[in-house]
């Protein structure tokens, strides 16, 4: 919600669609048993904006808001968070098109492009600490995202007795910022400039791991400017952070499957898949950095030691804090592939239950999140989390669940 | 600010307190809002308290920077001023700690980072205390009656006691004035770039001394509230710190001169109606912060971080430079001790096993585990201390002698009065410093104003925690913290 003064704003979408299937110059082209192209445009507001570095959505963020308490026996009042008295709608206008199209009669395929333009984003500007407060509400910069969607279905083989379609869908997001008006911001280990994506990792560059004795190397910029391996996290962590090129988008996210229908029989198998970007396993490294019982942890064996000292990791040391601070040694992979859910039945269509004014009875069974088949290291799953940050907590829960459905006459 | 989400507000405690308020108020729209029903508390509810009238909102806000130096902020090891004190005496050659737990960052300096959760607490924590004294400052006229400018001398002091800790945590105490030190902060939510140290140092000595000044006609309610003793006493810090010994001499004189010494040594410190206490904070079975607390982590005898295996204790070759007939020796374990054993009298017996050099200066009674001691900010035995280092730095000796005699005889009937002059005074008054001063947040910054460094190799007996046994020498940059990233980052 904005200040009174602020809450209106106009939007507007208009769509348009062309059945071109209904052309004649269509009509003679018998393996297009449909088609269909359709354009739309619209604009729409955003007002949600949230306590920053929580999920607590900030209604008031257009006022300052206090803390009004007591301690003691005495009445107290203090600032929590600044208000924003100008902020007011995001505005977002949208452009799609989408070809839809049905072929041999045995194929459907949708393919789509969109683009999705955001101006006055709302967002808690940080501000230095030193003020007293650490962010305040603002409209601030533009981004863009665009991306392609494409699905189709094909019913391979379709007689009596047996029916299989084969599915399978990917989407894109390519985000980028086109307007800030500030050279950048860092929110975490992200750096937003205008020309990358929301989620470009900014941070601090492993070098890997000194033969020599095992220390965790670190890459940092010197007073001339050029890149040096130092052992001194501080430094790195002061002068050495770095664009990565690496981001929390994921390249394609999609899925494929197929459905069987054989006699009475039924089964629905469908997977999901992710490709490209990087997330922050903490969890994982943060065991090694405990140092203490590390001989637990599955990787123990690709740490340096004496014997090992081409490992890849750096020595485990507990007296030694710097080894396993937070660098993009912590960036792993958000490629997966899960079996997402399988279904599978039978069904009793028997003349003899008519009887009984039953059409027919279906027993069946479901599982749901069946197994994250791939992923970067065991233990880590990208669907946890949207920007793929690991935590200590439990992977999604497999439910089985069977039933009996009895349709009556 | 203790973090409380809007939603789970204490609502009920401060509904008496807001109705009472009503009663005498009549001349604002505050008694037609009920303010329990409403979810946020916005400007128009601050606006509304203040405009109740008199200095109703003031005290509002002055409570609530009182409040926020008790309590800090929600992390076991950031309740406020005392939280502090134990980080940075952890820091210091005295303080030992034999296992790894909250304040463990700052015991082995591995902390000391641009991005660690410890400097941006020390960043914040003192630049919101800015902050809200800067909203009391920025409100109060310079011709307001004399009762509402008291409210704007008391900011004045919370403001330098902020900056004075910020200016000696992120830059060498013995910096020279042109070097780039940290921000100075308005109040209006502008971000400023760093100021030099002599700006930083002239804002605190200018802050200091027109509340001294502005506070001469005022008498406190409570040892709870800022006055010109509490000032006389930072003064006294901030004059010692930069070694201009007279005006320490006589603002050390003044905050020494508050209450009286007591013979009585082993009474936990958890009372603010001490003799010796000069400025602190009451804490009530109501504003406890349990665990989360100065008596939690520095007390083997109450039940909290300290007896659990990671014993505070003594840097054992302080304990042994002690006089045997110092009353101050009983505030260290003398040998170890089983469970169950009373070694404080009229204290109880700890679960755990007690072992030898362990710090047993701190308890709060009557009974373990509820954490209601009381917070004591400004001991004036500190000031006997910082009255006689100034006298000896002044070539005063004899009377730096009597001064140093005078708090030492009250400690031990013994104590002869000391003969030495000059450097050898001198380093009688510091370890004596070391030894009453011990555990309450003097100990690194007389190090970093004395110019020493850390050694943990020195022999000592007690128990180190693996990895804390390190060597920082004077100067070295791990002894000052780095602007924190988050500064730096939204410095544009």
């Amino acid at each position: 919600m904005f200040h009174p003064d602020e809450r209106w704003g106009i939007f507007w979408s208009a769509g348009v669609s062309w059945i071109m299937t209904n052309e004649q110059f269509l009509k003679n082209l018998s393996f297009i048993n449909y088609a269909k192209l359709a354009a739309n445009y619209g604009t729409s507001g955003n007002d949600r904006i949230f306590y920053p570095g929580t999920g607590t959505r900030n209604f008031v963020a257009y006022e300052n808001q206090y803390v009004i308490d007591e301690n003691n026996g005495a009445l107290t009042q203090s600032l929590y968070s600044l208000g924003g008295r100008e902020i007011t709608w995001e505005k977002s206008s949208s452009f799609g098109v989408n070809l839809e199209m049905r072929l041999f009669d045995k194929v459907n395929l949708g393919l789509g492009y969109y683009s999705r333009t955001s101006n006055d984003l709302l967002f808690d500007k940080p501000l230095q600490p030193s003020t007293g407060q650490n962010s305040r509400p603002e409209n601030f910069g533009s981004m863009k995202n665009s991306g392609v969607e494409a699905e189709i279905a094909w019913t391979a083989v379709e007689n009596e007795k047996l029916r299989v379609v084969l599915n399978a869908n990917l989407s894109t997001l390519k985000n980028e910022i086109t307007e800030l008006p500030r050279d950048s911001i860092q929110v975490g280990n992200y750096r937003r400039v205008v020309g990358r994506s929301a989620y470009d990792y900014f941070m601090v560059e492993s070098a890997g791991v000194n033969p020599a004795n095992g220390n965790a190397v670190y890459m940092t910029t010197d007073s001339n400017g050029n890149r040096v391996e130092t052992e001194d996290y501080s430094d790195a962590a002061t002068n050495g952070r770095v664009f990565l090129n690496k981001s929390a988008i994921p390249d394609v996210t999609g899925g494929f499957g197929a459905n069987i229908q054989y006699s009475g029989f039924d089964l629905g198998v469908q997977f999901a898949y992710q490709i490209g970007g990087y997330g922050l396993d903490n969890v994982y490294f943060g065991l090694l950095g405990i140092g203490t019982e590390v001989e637990n942890v599955p990787d123990y064996d690709k740490t340096w030691t004496i014997d090992n000292p081409t490992a890849s990791l750096p020595r485990v040391d507990p007296l030694v804090p710097n080894q396993y601070r937070n660098s993009d040694l912590r960036l792993t992979t958000l490629n997966y592939l899960s079996l997402a859910n399988i279904n599978f039945g039978y069904t009793f269509d028997n003349d003899n239950l008519d009887k009984y004014n039953i059409d027919s009875i279906r027993l069946y069974g479901i599982v749901n999140n069946a197994s994250l088949l791939y992923s970067a290291r065991q233990g880590y799953d990208p669907r946890l989390n949207s920007l793929g940050v690991s935590s200590g907590e439990y992977g999604a829960n497999r439910t089985m669940s069977v039933g009996i459905n009895i349709k009556l006459r | 600010m203790i973090n409380i989400k809007y939603t789970k507000m204490r609502l009920s405690k401060f509904i008496p307190l807001l109705t009472a308020i009503l009663v005498i108020s009549s001349c604002s729209d505050i008694d037609e809002r009920d303010f329990a029903d409403e979810r946020y508390y916005t400007s128009s509810h601050a606006s509304a308290v203040s405009s109740v009238g008199g200095s109703t909102g003031l005290v509002a806000l002055d409570a609530s920077i009182l409040s926020y130096l008790m309590a800090g902020e929600t992390s076991t090891d950031e309740f406020g001023l005392k939280a502090v004190d134990i980080a940075f005496d952890l820091r210091s050659n005295d303080l030992d700690m034999s296992g790894s737990t909250w304040f463990g960052g700052y015991h082995r300096y591995d902390n000391v980072l641009p991005n660690s959760n410890d400097t941006e607490h020390l960043w914040e924590f003192f630049y919101r205390v800015i902050n809200q004294a800067n909203g009391i400052i920025n409100t109060i006229p310079d011709d307001s009656p004399e009762e509402i400018l008291v409210y704007k001398y008391k900011s004045q002091t919370y403001r330098a006691i902020a900056y004075f800790y910020l200016i000696r945590i992120f830059q060498h105490t013995n910096a020279a004035d042109s070097v780039e030190a940290i921000p100075i902060d308005f109040g209006d939510f502008v971000g400023e770039s760093n100021s030099t140290v002599g700006e930083v140092k002239q804002l605190i000595l200018q802050d200091l001394t027109q509340a001294y000044n502005g506070l001469q006609g005022y008498s406190r309610s409570s040892k709870e509230e800022v006055d010109a003793t509490v000032v006389a006493a930072f003064l006294a810090r901030y004059h010692l710190t930069y070694e201009n010994w007279s005006e320490a001499e006589s603002f050390a004189t003044e905050a020494m001169s508050f209450g009286s010494l007591s013979s009585d040594v082993a009474h936990g410190y958890d009372e603010i109606g001490l003799s010796e206490a000069i400025w602190g904070s009451v804490i009530t079975a109501q504003t406890t912060t349990f665990y989360r607390s100065f008596f939690s982590h520095m007390s083997q005898i109450s039940d909290g971080y300290s007896g659990w295996n990671h014993f505070k204790s003594i840097n054992s070759n302080l304990y042994d430079l002690i006089p045997s007939t110092d009353e101050r020796k009983k505030w260290f374990a003398d040998q170890d001790y089983d469970p169950g054993a009373v070694i404080v009298p009229g204290s109880w017996g700890h679960y755990n096993f007690t072992p030898k050099y362990t710090m047993l200066k701190f308890w709060d009674g009557p009974t373990y585990g509820n954490f209601i001691g009381d917070y004591i900010y400004l001991r004036n035995a500190e000031f006997y201390l910082t009255r006689a280092e100034a006298l000896a730095r002044l070539n005063r000796d004899a009377e730096a002698q009597q001064v140093l005699y005078d708090l030492n005889s009250t400690r031990d009937p013994s104590y002869v009065k000391s003969t030495s002059t000059g450097q050898a005074l001198i380093d009688e008054i510091i370890l004596y410093r070391r030894i009453e001063l011990f555990g309450e947040g003097v100990a690194s910054f007389d190090m970093a104003r004395l110019g020493v460094g850390l050694n943990r190799q020195d022999g000592r007996l007690n128990r180190v925690q693996p990895g804390a046994d390190i060597v920082v020498p004077a100067g070295s940059d791990d002894m000052i913290y780095p602007i924190p990233t988050l500064e730096i980052d939204a410095q544009q």
